[in-house]
């Protein structure tokens, strides 16, 4: 019993470790990888705004894969994912390919953005075309997403909304203020879509931790 | 809120898996019940105590009593 303690203890610090070092790898090469592009003109001159929302989107782009990988191999998904095993993964391909390709459209569509001229090297119509078609996907996979969700995975959808809200009331709304009385810069309207994007990350980790989603396995 | 659907489970002899395909959920809503992480829904708890024969309170523990009159 001791021993099978100590067997599963060693697996979760093992997979702790493998986490932690695959997300800093994707992290690091995606940085590099984009502040070479960015350095070598190919990006065209984007302003901070740009960037920030690039590197955003490039998060949503790398956590999509890795879900991806879960769905189209659980076995090594579920060495990298939080999963207990990769029956898990299994039992909820569907939603979770849902959730992946999502993942990975909300990226795309934000590096659209994020390359959309004047600076970028993307036109303005392509940009705005992409966003709309991104978007009627992204409604598309949600409803699909919601009649495969349980009653669980419905309540952390439910708290992720609620809490993105709150988010938004606070750092939206805060830095508004601040910014109309001139304590603070004013943010660009791509910073606003950022904002947005980033909320929805972080709103999603909370409630998944706050149901026990996020406990190590 | 507490409840005893682990020892129920167990003295069943099925796993998480085992008892969320019974009642059509996934292992993570039977594990974050298990661990006071999530109340399921009314139909949800009344599918539980019907599975396990028992009445609903048996599973789920309220420490709520009325004020006395």
């Amino acid at each position: 019993m001791v021993e099978q303690t100590k067997l599963q203890r060693n697996k979760k610090v093992r997979k702790i470790v493998l986490q932690l070092v695959l997300g800093g790898l994707v992290g690091y090469f995606s940085a590099v990888g984009v502040v070479w592009l960015i350095d070598i003109g190919v990006l065209g001159a984007l302003n901070t705004s740009q960037e920030v929302a690039l590197f955003i989107a490039l998060l949503y782009v790398a956590l999509g894969m890795l879900l991806g990988l879960g769905v189209l191999h659980p076995r090594t998904g579920a060495r990298v994912l939080n999963v207990e095993d990769e029956g898990d993964l299994r039992e909820q391909r569907r939603i979770m390919a849902l959730s992946a390709v999502s993942m990975v459209v909300m990226g795309v569509l934000l590096v659209m953005l994020a390359l959309a001229a004047p600076n970028g090297p993307v036109s303005q119509p392509v940009a705005l075309a992409a966003t709309v078609l991104g978007a009627i996907v992204l409604v598309w996979f949600s409803i699909r997403a919601l009649a495969d969700m349980d009653e669980l995975m419905r309540a952390v959808t439910r708290d992720c909304g609620e809490i993105a809200y709150y988010l938004l009331m606070l750092i939206g709304g805060g830095w508004a203020v601040l910014a109309y009385l001139g304590y603070a810069a004013n943010i660009t309207m791509l910073d606003f879509v950022t904002v947005n994007f980033a909320v929805l990350l972080v709103a999603s980790y909370i409630a998944n931790g706050r149901r026990g989603l996020l406990k190590t396995r | 809120m507490r409840n005893n659907l682990k020892e129920y489970r167990e003295a069943a002899g099925w796993s998480q898996g085992e008892l969320a395909r019974r009642l059509g959920v996934s292992r993570q809503t039977i594990n974050a019940v298990e661990t006071d992480k999530y109340d399921p829904s009314l139909p949800l708890a009344l599918r539980m105590a019907k599975l396990f024969g028992v009445a609903v309170p048996n599973l789920f523990i309220d420490q709520w009593e009325p004020e006395a009159e």
